[in-house]
């Protein structure tokens, strides 16, 4: 079977599962969230074998290219929040999550063919930091993702009343995981940022290059940096928090997207 | 002043102006050729040259900046120090009563049992939720994640341990390039804001430069410089340098970074075939090398060489390009001696003839061109502090974020517990927390 189809496929059980959520969110109770739960699983199975599949076809990590690094940004956000779902008993956050695991996965679908195709590894990313790096990120990045929707929510919240937004967590829970997922994201961010800088040694005997994607990892670890630090020792908390996490998000995405796009660097393989 | 320097808010202004000046530098073009940012940025040229815009993250108001940020750790670490450390090695254990029912956190419990049956228990209690206790008799103490606060000053620390090894690369490393042409040996290297080379103890050798491809595609899969260090003439170490696999020696470092085909070519390999008598012969030549046609009055020599052969509009035969797209030899031929013809002879249309009706054909079959290798050599005796800072960077922020430092007090007066506590951090999950050994204690 071809693999591109599977994703195709993939991107469609997303969709569903966000209609089943966005349904079970303006409707009464909580029945459809039954729906939402086991479609959203039998997605992310889907999407696991794609990925292993691809892996064995490739002889490398689905991460050499922007088609292949969209997929599994996607896969990321699900697992992430598969995880905190679980953990913290977040399953209503999916309503808001899923669209946006939905985006990642549909926006590597739309890529030109070009773009789409199984490629060898150019030599500087034939490297064992090349996992280890592009993991970490992805991981911290999906982890942002949920305290962006966290902070959007949070937000949402304190203009809005109404009984179906009743179904979201508290605004105190809202502000718990956005702490939460900012915490695992800075320290999966801070990873990828030094495994990268060791890759990098290792590369071209540089560790820091002000490469533009570089920068913008760093402008984005800084924007979290802000946060811990005006959350932990300033007692910053609600609606100022949720602001910085929604400002470290599209940090997130520019480092991720923009940077590929607008700008050029020795991250150039990435298109 | 110190005082200041070593304030949170300070950090987080430092923070905010080092993200903000950083994108700038983004958008803006860095360490490029003087005359093509003239013309890119106009009149904004002069302004931007003065703030050092054009080498931002080198200017003297960022290394400030940066210096700054160092300091800032440094002394908020040195600030923090001494009270984290008295905080979880002599926190205070006994307390007095009204101390532990202003905590934020406080419950107590009446029981019946006698006093000293239910102190064991309570320590009991405590430890099983994972708490250190210290306290005893009447006065119970129990403190629990106190690595999450050590993480804190590991996080600093290794922060300005990495900010340190960036300064100790800035200032003694040496970074530069060599390009060395197979066949070569080179034992100095230009380093790059620097006309005059820098002196190596020993020497490198390329022996072989190859690329490799994947199986049937044109795809690059490795590039392989074949190298062997020498001092004193002797050779030391023979080894391979790959993209992702440097040479270390002594205290430089050595990555293939780029590589091409120099002019010169090692070897032609060309087939003569008798026109009349159908005798054919081989030859591998070098260039300006005369070679004989067996048994003939007839001699033979390549006169030149080009990769990508092209005519300007003189009809003056030049290469096109460096690359071997029309890889085309110039033969000359000589007969008792004397000059007889001269054509060009190409390995992609190998009927092709321009000097028709010869008694002998000429077709060249391959050649070897001398790739020269591009090195990067740098000596950077920050890497070690990085490599540290970094390791204990991702160690001290694990320690302190994923755990919180608590305290919970016991205190027995007559018939009744007194039970105070308090969260560091995470009030929510401390509540759950404090709960539960309230519970428990209520059971026992």
């Amino acid at each position: 079977m071809n693999l591109h189809n599977l994703f195709y496929i993939t991107t469609i059980v997303y969709f569903f599962t966000a209609i089943f959520y966005f349904i079970n969110l303006i409707s009464q109770g909580n029945k459809f969230i039954k729906f939402a739960r086991i479609v959203v699983l039998l997605g992310f199975l889907l999407h696991t074998v794609g990925l292993v599949l691809w892996t064995i076809k490739a002889q490398h990590a689905p991460f050499s290219n922007m088609y292949e690094s969209s997929v599994f940004f996607s896969w990321a956000i699900v697992l992430v929040y598969l995880i905190l779902s679980y953990t913290y008993k977040w399953d209503i956050l999916g309503t808001f999550v899923i669209p946006l695991a939905f985006l990642a996965i549909g926006s590597a679908s739309v890529l030109p063919d070009d773009y789409k195709a199984i490629q060898p590894l150019v030599p500087a990313l034939r490297s064992s930091w090349l996992e280890i790096h592009v993991i970490s990120c992805m991981l911290g990045y999906a982890a942002f993702a949920v305290s962006f929707i966290a902070g959007i929510l949070f937000l949402l919240k304190e203009k809005r009343t109404g009984k179906n937004l009743d179904k979201l967590p508290s605004q105190e829970a809202l502000d718990t995981i956005n702490y939460k997922s900012v915490t695992l994201g800075f320290i999966l961010l801070t990873g990828g940022i030094i495994t990268g800088a060791i890759w990098a040694n290792f590369a071209w005997g540089t560790y820091w290059s002000w490469d533009p994607k570089e920068t913008w990892s760093l402008i984005t670890w800084l924007v979290y940096a802000i946060y811990l630090h005006a959350r932990l020792m300033r007692g910053w908390q609600g609606r100022k928090i949720a602001w910085i996490s929604i400002v470290g998000f599209l940090a997130v995405l520019f480092t991720y997207w923009g940077v590929n796009f607008l700008l050029s660097g020795l991250h150039s393989y990435a298109q | 002043m110190i005082k200041k320097l070593a304030s949170i808010k300070f950090t987080i202004v430092l923070f905010v102006i080092i993200a903000i000046t950083s994108i700038v530098g983004t958008l803006i073009i860095q360490q490029a050729d003087v005359d093509f940012l003239k013309q890119r940025y106009g009149v904004l040229f002069q302004i931007f040259n003065f703030l050092g815009i054009f080498d931002l993250y080198h200017s003297w108001w960022f290394i400030v900046l940066l210096v700054l940020l160092t300091l800032n750790i440094l002394t908020c670490s040195i600030d923090r120090l001494g009270i984290i450390f008295r905080q979880i090695i002599s926190p205070p254990i006994k307390v007095e009563l009204s101390y532990i029912t202003q905590q934020k956190f406080n419950s107590k419990i009446k029981f019946k049992t006698a006093p000293n049956l239910i102190n064991d228990k309570i320590s009991e209690g405590l430890e099983k939720f994972g708490y250190a206790v210290l306290g005893k008799d009447e006065n119970v103490f129990g403190h629990k994640g106190a690595w999450s606060r050590i993480g804190v000053i590991l996080v600093h620390f290794s922060f300005f341990l990495i900010l340190v090894g960036a300064a100790i690369g800035g200032i003694f490393g040496v970074k530069g390039n060599i390009e060395i042409a197979e066949g070569e040996k080179v034992s100095q290297f230009y380093s790059r804001n620097s006309q005059i080379p820098y002196p190596l103890d020993f020497s490198i050798y390329l022996k072989k430069f190859t690329v490799e491809y994947y199986p049937d595609t044109q795809r690059p899969k490795s590039f392989i410089s074949e190298v062997e260090i020498s001092e004193k003439d002797k050779v030391v170490l023979d080894k391979k340098i790959e993209v992702n696999h440097p040479l270390k020696y002594k205290k430089f470092s050595f990555y293939q970074s780029s590589f091409g085909t120099s002019e010169k070519v090692e070897y032609i390999a060309l087939t003569v075939k008798g026109v009349r008598n159908k005798e054919v012969f081989s030859f591998k030549v070098k260039l300006d090398e005369e070679f004989n046609l067996p048994k003939t009055d007839f001699k033979a020599k390549v006169e030149d060489f080009l990769p990508d052969f092209a005519m300007d509009e003189h009809m003056k035969p030049f290469s096109k390009s460096e690359e071997s797209n029309n890889p085309a030899v110039l033969i000359s031929l000589f007969k008792n001696d004397k000059f007889y013809v001269s054509f060009w002879a190409f390995k992609n249309f190998p009927e092709y003839h321009v000097s028709k009706g010869l008694p002998y054909n000429f077709y060249f079959n391959d050649f070897k061109q001398v790739y020269y290798s591009g090195l990067q050599v740098t000596k950077d005796p920050g890497v070690p502090f990085i490599y540290i800072g970094s390791g204990l960077l991702l160690l001290g922020l694990m320690f302190s974020l994923l755990s919180y430092y608590r305290r919970v007090w016991i205190k027995i007066d007559k018939d009744t517990i007194y039970i105070g506590g308090y969260a560091h951090r995470n009030p929510v999950h401390f509540e759950k927390e404090f709960n539960q050994i309230i519970d428990k204690f209520k059971q026992t």
